[in-house]
């Protein structure tokens, strides 16, 4: 019962604070809509630039676009990905290749332009993501940076002495954490959930994976979120540094779970170190899903990631016991 | 004089302040690492490396996070019985937040030169060989554009929590969409066209054609444009500044 009282008294000092609101209802649901929008196009490589004054065609190639111009562009604009390579025509008939992309992509080119090399057109892909596992991992930096922002509630309290005073009470510690996880839990995923049914049940947005799967793993997303601001806010006190060092830390341990650029198996130590982050093995689910398997098939993945977030709670609940016991609050 | 007292005193409290160091010169050095790190495999490293174009991101990124500073000085509050005494004290209105200003721009060019120190000899990264010094010069003019940024938004938003949240949000936006995490038209020409909402995105365009094209034309260009517009800025923060809504 204590519980849910916190949790109210939360919700009645959001309304004060209007930005919470505004963070959660607004914010969330409109860059989820955006993200699916700008993902859900069809990803093709960016044009080619063929620099000739005649009217010579470049042949063709599949699912690129080429475009024809007179003057040699600057090689900013291969630079800032205007043009994924720049083609001229040499004397002797041959093509004369300038990209930066990497070396497989220019043998490719060179091998479909000058005929040299076996290379087929069909193995040339790109190693791209599908669309459901790229927006899981551009909407968790949303979501975790948002439950920082709502876990500082909890830091305001203790730095104001109403957590001395809740300590107490009849409320126990871990009650009142537990309380401010529900409150952060409910704001991350009620808007992401509701937004995800109106996109794929009223505007039958293609969202990659089938819809009950999305909506678990996002479940867990935002559980692990709150999780993890629980572990950090029960380590840093001070309001001000908390937001500043575990917004850092969230981005840092996003960008090496892969959830911004998505980066090959090659190095071995690499992976192995990044494969204990629990946000790695939250997006491997969600690709292993969306080529087709049930969720069910990957229980291991599923109890590794249930393991972090039970840890989480208990690590942050024991670190706050252990800190009002020696009288820090 | 006054002003000169107040900047020095500014100084003094962002060096002592170690935390600072780890957001404005570690938290860049590390996300350049990282991304570099990670995007190898997408550019050919004998032409040009992933930590050819980051090192320049970052060090605008870098920039722009100087209009956080700025702002936190003045609006923080730790600093509030200081602020007051400030107010009281026979100083020009002007000065007051004139020496905000300046003092972000003094600790933004040391940060920026460490950070472009490190960059050249540990990193070699290309920075244009003879024509540093004219991406240097961006860059600093870009520090001034984001310290007067910073201090108008905390004459006009009143509350430090609101403010510091409204103006990282704010840049991390202008990151994203100016070119600082991926290029310009990763995604289509139809999204590049929201880049140019970002203030990032002229600064990352010249210092690029300055290093590899050559190209010194829109040099003028953009340090005029930052300039002006950091003047205006700082009529703006004369106009809408109130000492009265800081006790």
């Amino acid at each position: 019962m204590n519980v849910l009282r916190i949790c109210k008294n939360n919700f009645l000092r959001a309304t004060k604070r209007k930005e919470i609101f505004v963070l959660s209802f607004i914010l969330i649901p409109a860059l989820i809509a955006l993200l699916f929008f700008i993902l859900n196009k069809p990803a093709s490589p960016k044009p080619i630039a063929f620099v000739t004054s005649s009217d010579v065609e470049m042949p063709k190639i599949e699912n690129v676009d080429i475009e024809k111009i007179n003057e040699e562009p600057n090689y900013s604009d291969l630079i800032l990905k205007k043009y994924s390579a720049i083609v001229k025509q040499n004397d002797d008939g041959s093509f004369n290749i300038k990209t930066i992309l990497s070396k497989d992509f220019k043998n490719f080119l060179d091998s479909y332009l000058n005929n040299k090399g076996d290379i087929n057109l069909n193995d040339y892909k790109d190693n791209k993501r599908g669309t459901g596992t790229n927006c899981i991992g551009f909407i968790s930096v949303f979501i975790l940076s948002l439950s920082f922002f709502l876990m500082d509630l909890c830091n305001e309290d203790k730095s104001c002495g109403a957590f001395r005073r809740i300590l107490t009470s009849r409320t126990s510690a871990r009650g009142y954490l537990s309380a401010q996880c529900l409150f952060n839990f409910l704001l991350l995923f009620i808007p992401s959930c509701l937004t995800v049914l109106v996109l794929h049940g009223i505007f039958d947005v293609n969202i990659g994976l089938p819809l009950t799967s999305f909506i678990f793993i996002l479940f867990l997303l935002c559980a692990l979120s709150s999780m993890l601001s629980l572990a950090l806010s029960s380590l840093i006190d001070d309001p001000v540094s908390y937001l500043s060092s575990s917004l850092s830390l969230g981005i840092l341990l996003l960008l090496f779970s892969g959830a911004l650029i998505p980066f090959n198996n090659d190095n071995g130590l690499f992976d192995t170190v990044t494969n204990v982050l629990p946000f790695k093995t939250l997006l491997t689910l969600s690709q292993n899903v969306e080529n087709g398997n049930s969720i069910f098939m990957y229980n291991g993945m599923l109890i590794y990631i249930v393991l972090f977030i039970v840890c989480l709670y208990f690590i942050g609940t024991a670190i706050t016991k252990k800190k009002s016991s020696f009288g820090t609050y | 004089m006054n002003l000169l007292k107040i900047i020095k005193f500014d100084l003094s409290n962002d060096f002592k302040n170690m935390s600072f160091i780890f957001a404005y010169l570690i938290t860049p050095i590390i996300l350049l690492a990282g991304i570099s790190f990670l995007t190898q495999s997408y550019y050919d490293s004998s032409l040009f490396s992933s930590i050819d174009y980051y090192g320049i991101t970052m060090s605008v990124f870098l920039c722009s996070m100087m209009c956080d500073l700025s702002l936190n000085s003045f609006t923080v509050d730790t600093v509030k019985p200081v602020n007051i005494r400030v107010i009281y004290s026979p100083t020009k209105k002007t000065n007051i937040f004139l020496s905000k200003i300046l003092s972000g721009f003094i600790y933004g060019i040391i940060m920026l030169l460490i950070f472009t120190l490190f960059e050249h000899f540990i990193l070699n990264v290309n920075l244009g060989g003879a024509n540093v010094f004219f991406v240097l010069a961006i860059n600093i003019a870009f520090i001034f554009f984001s310290c007067t940024l910073g201090c108008l938004l905390g004459c006009v938003i009143h509350n430090g929590n609101i403010a510091s949240k409204t103006s990282s949000f704010l840049f991390s936006i202008f990151a994203a969409l100016g070119g600082v995490f991926f290029p310009v038209y990763e995604f289509g020409k139809t999204f590049s066209k929201f880049s140019h909402l970002s203030p990032e995105t002229p600064v990352i365009k010249c210092i690029f054609s300055i290093i590899y094209d050559n190209d010194l034309s829109s040099f003028l260009g953009v340090i005029s444009f930052l300039i002006i517009a950091s003047i205006i800025l700082i009529i703006l923060c004369k106009i809408t500044f109130k000492p009265e809504e800081y006790i």
